[in-house]
């Protein structure tokens, strides 16, 4: 993989595109004030991913994925440590419950919200990029980081776009993660197509 | 397979427990299955080609456009969830209510047009299984939170509980509680406990309550048991033995207590030697106080703020005649209605300053409504707080000594009147005599000189008979008066004289009189006046006492030739009289020393009487009666 600063501050603006677009519906949908902000992006190896302690180091993880298959291949996933994800949920719901926990109906819900981001990132990136792919149906998973990855744990993975998200919903500041998991070469492609649309704008 | 190929088998949707929709990019129906049908009760046919935003508005808005919008694009399916979107298709439910339902907006590409597959879960029996799951949770939650809060709180009173038990001055033990109410092991004592007894908690906890006790308890000890099963408490004393062999009296509140949902007996044991040494001292002085109280000479009367008796001594009950159980509780305005309000007047100057008043000469009413001079004094009792609670009476009748001042005080005056009068009248006889000295002087005639010298002697007797008139009358006065027995008197005066043939009649019950002690020489003198002066008819002297308005009268008379009416008004005055007895001035000046009076009421030719009257107060009667006797 050879990416370059350009095309990585390319990915970090196509993704802070789609998650604003995830705030703005997040926004009509729950009638809630809800900012959505990427503070952090980086690029790494699909094997070192597990290593991801500060990020994604809990035994209980939520992760909404959805697959994708085209010119480039992999999978994008939001990933929440679990209460994190319960806390979002009640705070976009306006519920009052006695504990937080994640229930049928709350991971539906998340869902839905894994749905809308994940939706609004890859439609920005494909948008700019003029591609077509075809999408998997979304799915839940939960478990520690190699469990919500186990089922893709083939060695097709190989490099993964991290990008921290932060959830700002009144005081409340919830972190997920958005993974964007390449296939190998899939990264590659993205990114000389990036170069080229990049090239002819320029 | 195509789009048209799918639609071609589009019936086959119909199996499906799904609703289908599949809509073209402007929102045209182009499949609407049979569970579509069911659920909205809209037949396809009149849903078919037309915008489904006309028949669901709510479709139009961002939320929904955008998204599907993206669909529509190529891009991924849109998640619809029951929590944002309960009715992505509004259909009710046969009960009422409209169904959950859960949507996916699928992207179907046919050939250069892309169309909305419309997938509809109906998740109602869910919505209802997590809703009752999520009620369930809470509750259960609620009462893991409810008990952890009662076991914080439980451990929290034990801390608390055990601070107090281990703080506590007193002793305190818990122990068993058997089914008869009666003590059995220890289960704990606190450091007071040990210390009291000198046994360790160990020792303690091998022994029972039972095991400590020496002698009795202050109650039979199965009354006790039943109490605190009863009541919940009892409360006792006993006492308890020491490891070294001594004993400690103790006081114990025993209360029937649940502690770790076990019924046990807890014991706060009180050391009360110190309370035992101070309620002998107290017995002995209450007995010691009860001793001067009940024997004092003195009256005392325990009196409250408000002018009411408390508690009198048997001297207070016995001077007005009552007994103790009439006084106590009384006003004295129900006991003492005439001075009552004097009484109150001297309380609330006690009870205004604080102070003691002492001295007060006062008068007191007997039940018989006898007038009795007190010296009361007067003492305020004071409460813990400084307040007056009462006013203690110290009162000593003082009616006697009273009687005697006042008689003494007459006497002195009479003596120094009678002192003064017989002084002017010897000046009168010396100034005769100086006279009838220079006569004889000038005088030649031997005659006329033994007639001055006559006259002279005749001076001199009267001088004389003043002087021994004096001599009589400085007796009076001079002892104290005192109580004298009428009877008595005339009996012993009756026996002083030689047989006569008069009868001398003493018709008198048991009466004494407060009088000078010349009183006897006043009715001696009286018989002597009927024998020197009844004349030959005298054949009777009868002595008799009555009750008259106001006082007692004492007649002395006879059945002489009386006393002419001429002399009545000088039988009292000095001088008058045949004889040079004490006289009848004398007799009446006795007689007033002490209040009483003398008169004369006899008819002349029938005899001669005498009346003493004796005020109120100045005599009483004694109980054995005295009959007449002649002489």
């Amino acid at each position: 993989m050879n990416a370059g600063e350009e095309s990585i501050d390319a990915i970090r603006e196509l993704i802070n595109i789609g998650v604003g677009r995830a705030a703005g519906l997040l926004n009509d949908m729950t009638g809630t004030h809800i900012r959505l902000q990427v503070p952090e992006v980086r690029v790494l190896r699909y094997s070192d991913l597990t290593r991801e302690q500060r990020l994604l180091d809990s035994a209980h993880l939520s992760a909404v994925t959805l697959r994708f298959s085209g010119s480039f291949s992999g999978m994008s996933m939001l990933v929440f440590p679990e209460k994190s994800a319960a806390i979002l949920i009640m705070a976009l719901t306006g519920e009052k419950i006695e504990e937080p926990d994640l229930d049928a109906l709350r991971i539906e819900t998340l869902n839905e919200v894994g749905n809308i981001v994940n939706n609004a990132v890859m439609g920005s990136i494909t948008n700019v990029l003029g591609e077509r792919l075809i999408y998997s149906i979304p799915e839940y998973r939960e478990g520690g980081i190699g469990d919500i990855l186990g089922r893709e744990g083939s060695p097709d993975y190989d490099w993964v776009i991290l990008a921290v998200s932060q959830f700002i919903i009144e005081d409340l500041r919830v972190v997920g993660n958005i993974l964007m998991i390449f296939e190998i070469g899939a990264l590659d492609t993205l990114l000389e197509k990036i170069t080229a649309v990049m090239g002819s704008h320029s | 397979m195509t789009m048209s190929s799918f639609l071609s088998r589009c019936e086959n949707l119909d199996i499906l427990p799904a609703g289908i929709i599949i809509l073209e990019s402007d929102y045209t129906v182009i499949c609407w299955n049979r569970t579509m049908e069911e659920w909205t009760g809209i037949p396809r046919e009149k849903v078919l080609g037309r915008d489904l935003r006309d028949l669901y508005p709510h479709l139009s808005d961002r939320k929904y456009a955008l998204r599907i919008g993206q669909v529509f694009e190529g891009g991924a399916a849109a998640f619809f969830s029951t929590q944002f979107h309960p009715h992505f298709i509004p259909a009710p439910l046969p009960g009422g209510g409209l169904r959950f339902q859960r949507t996916t907006v699928h992207s179907v590409p046919e050939g250069n047009k892309t169309y909305a597959l419309v997938f509809i879960d109906d998740v109602t029996e869910l919505v209802q299984q997590v809703r009752a799951y999520r009620e369930m949770r809470d509750r259960a939650l609620r009462e893991v939170r409810e008990r952890l809060e009662k076991e914080a709180a439980l451990e929290e009173s034990e801390a608390k509980f055990r601070e107090i038990f281990e703080s506590a001055n007193d002793a305190i033990h818990i122990h068993e509680l058997r089914e008869d109410g009666l003590p059995g092991r220890f289960i704990e004592v606190n450091a007071v406990a040990c210390k009291m007894l000198g046994y360790s908690r160990e020792e303690f906890l091998a022994m029972t309550p039972l095991d400590l006790v020496r002698g009795g308890h202050s109650r039979p000890l199965d009354v006790i048991g039943r109490e605190i099963l009863e009541k919940g408490y009892a409360i006792f004393e006993t006492e308890h033995r020491r490891k070294d062999g001594g004993t400690v009296p103790v006081e114990i509140h025993a209360h029937r207590v649940i502690i770790r949902n076990r019924e046990v007996v807890l014991s706060v044991v009180r050391d009360i030697t110190e309370r035992r040494r101070n309620q002998a001292a107290l017995l002995a002085l209450t007995t010691e106080l009860q001793t001067i109280f009940d024997n004092a000479p003195a009256m005392i009367w325990y009196k409250d703020t408000e002018n009411r008796f408390i508690r009198v001594n048997p001297a207070a009950a016995a001077s007005i005649g009552l007994p103790r159980e009439e006084i106590e509780g009384k006003s004295a305005y129900d006991l003492f209605p005439e001075l009552a309000e004097k009484y109150y007047r001297d309380d609330l100057e006690v009870i205004s300053t604080k102070k003691p008043k002492l001295g007060i000469i006062e008068q007191m009413q007997t039940r018989n409504g006898g007038i009795r001079w007190v010296e009361t004094h007067k003492v305020p009792l004071l409460d813990l707080e400084g307040n007056v609670s009462g006013i203690l009476l110290f009162v000593n009748d003082i009616t006697e000594r009273k009687m005697a001042e006042d008689a003494l005080a007459l006497a002195n005056r009479k003596l120094h009147l009678l002192s003064s009068i017989t002084r002017h009248d010897l000046l009168n006889q010396v100034s005769a005599l100086k006279w009838y000295i220079e006569l004889a002087r000038d005088e030649k005639e031997l005659t006329t000189i033994r007639e001055f010298l006559d006259k002279m002697k005749k001076v001199l007797d009267t001088a004389e008979e003043q002087i021994t008139f004096t001599r009589d009358y400085q007796e009076i006065g001079v002892r104290e008066p005192s109580w004298q027995n009428v009877a008595d008197i005339a009996a012993r005066i009756r026996e002083g004289f030689p047989p006569s043939g008069v009868d001398i009649l003493l018709e008198v019950d048991d009466i004494e009189v407060y009088a000078d002690p010349l009183f006897e020489k006043v009715i001696f003198n009286l018989f002597e006046n009927s024998f020197r002066y009844g004349g030959p008819s005298l054949s009777r002297i009868r002595v008799s006492a009555g009750e008259e308005q106001g006082g007692l009268v004492i007649a002395v008379e006879d059945n002489g030739v009386g006393i002419p009416e001429e002399d009545k008004k000088y039988l009292f005055r000095k001088g008058f009289g045949k004889h040079t007895g004490l006289g009848l001035f004398l007799s009446r000046e006795i007689l007033a020393i002490t209040g009483l009076s003398i008169r004369e009421t006899g008819v002349p030719g029938k005899g001669a009487r005498f009346e003493i009257f004796v005020p109120e107060g100045k005599f009483r009667r004694l109980t054995r009666e005295r009959t007449g006797e002649k002489g």
